[in-house]
């Protein structure tokens, strides 16, 4: 019905200049218009839409895969950043450890060598405190033989002086008497 | 050259010398028999032998060496104490040996026994001491 209408609408506008022809639209070049476009368009969709929109397909494919695997690729990223932060944090804590061990060992071997030095030490002072008392042993010894030989010698100077006859026949008593 | 043992010669002298001979004939005899046989390096321990027998038959002959002559008392002193060390010793005979190098005190030789009292030897004993 609505068809019928259309056309009766459209089969008067051919002498006339009423309804839409007034308006200065032809309803059959619409029409033709509207068939060219529908061939063409059937023309188009048969012998090339199709692999247009299989182009365009193909390529919201792949750009929806470029930007999964840029997605994908991000997140990988983030991974190996987390677990190299991790790897980091562990060598951090390794090498802080082995600081602190080493810093110990030190610490340790310090003492002992300063234990060892300080034994050396002692037992050079003491070798140095024998050498000094045999020093001043030697030295007495030496001071000792110098003094009887000083003594004999004034002895020998003062007997020659002082014994007479009389003298010497007393020290010659006494000695005889203590042999009895 | 003869032989003769010198404790034969020893024992000759010693009984010349107990039979009362003079000393300076007995001494010339020994000077003469020692410089002929050529044996005066004997001379020391042929004076030895003669005191050795010479004691063995009661005759002690001591030296006493000191810086002054010996007192009386000193001589008597010296000859109890030989008498003491010699139990067969009938006669004791001291000669005496002046050395003023001793200084002092008495160095007494007799066969076989020596008693040194001398202040000489005592400071040669502090020096070997202090040496």
């Amino acid at each position: 019905m609505e068809l019928t209408h259309t056309l009766s609408l459209f089969a008067n506008t051919g002498g006339e200049s009423s309804g839409i022809a007034a308006l200065g639209i032809d309803p059959l070049a619409i029409l033709a218009q509207a068939a060219t476009f529908l061939v063409l368009f059937l023309i188009i969709k048969k012998f090339a839409l199709d692999k247009i929109f299989q182009t365009l397909e193909q390529r919201r494919e792949k750009i929806n895969d470029g930007v999964e695997l840029g997605l994908e690729m991000e997140l990988e990223k983030q991974k190996l950043e987390e677990d190299i932060k991790a790897r980091l944090h562990k060598t951090r804590q390794e090498a802080d450890k082995i600081v602190a061990a080493a810093h110990a060992e030190s610490g340790v071997i310090i003492k002992e060598a300063e234990a060892k030095a300080a034994q050396k030490v002692d037992a050079m002072l003491a070798d140095a405190h024998n050498r000094i008392d045999e020093d001043i042993k030697r030295a007495r010894q030496d001071l000792e033989k110098d003094v009887l030989a000083l003594v004999a010698d004034a002895t020998e100077v003062i007997i020659e002086e002082k014994l007479d006859a009389k003298r010497d026949a007393s020290l010659i008593g006494r000695a005889l008497g203590r042999l009895r | 050259m003869s032989n003769v043992p010198r404790k034969q010669i020893a024992q000759s002298i010693a009984e010349m010398i107990d039979a009362g001979a003079s000393s300076n004939r007995i001494a010339k005899k020994i000077a003469a028999y020692l410089m002929y046989e050529r044996r005066t390096r004997e001379i020391d321990a042929l004076l030895r032998d003669i005191q050795n027998i010479r004691a063995k038959h009661g005759t002690i002959e001591a030296t006493a060496m000191s810086a002054f002559p010996l007192s009386s008392e000193v001589k008597r002193a010296i000859t109890k104490l030989i008498q003491a060390e010699f139990e067969h010793a009938d006669h004791v005979i001291i000669n005496e040996d002046i050395d003023q190098s001793v200084l002092g005190g008495v160095r007494v030789e007799a066969p076989g026994k020596q008693l040194d009292t001398t202040i000489r030897t005592k400071l040669n004993k502090l020096k070997q001491a202090a040496a």
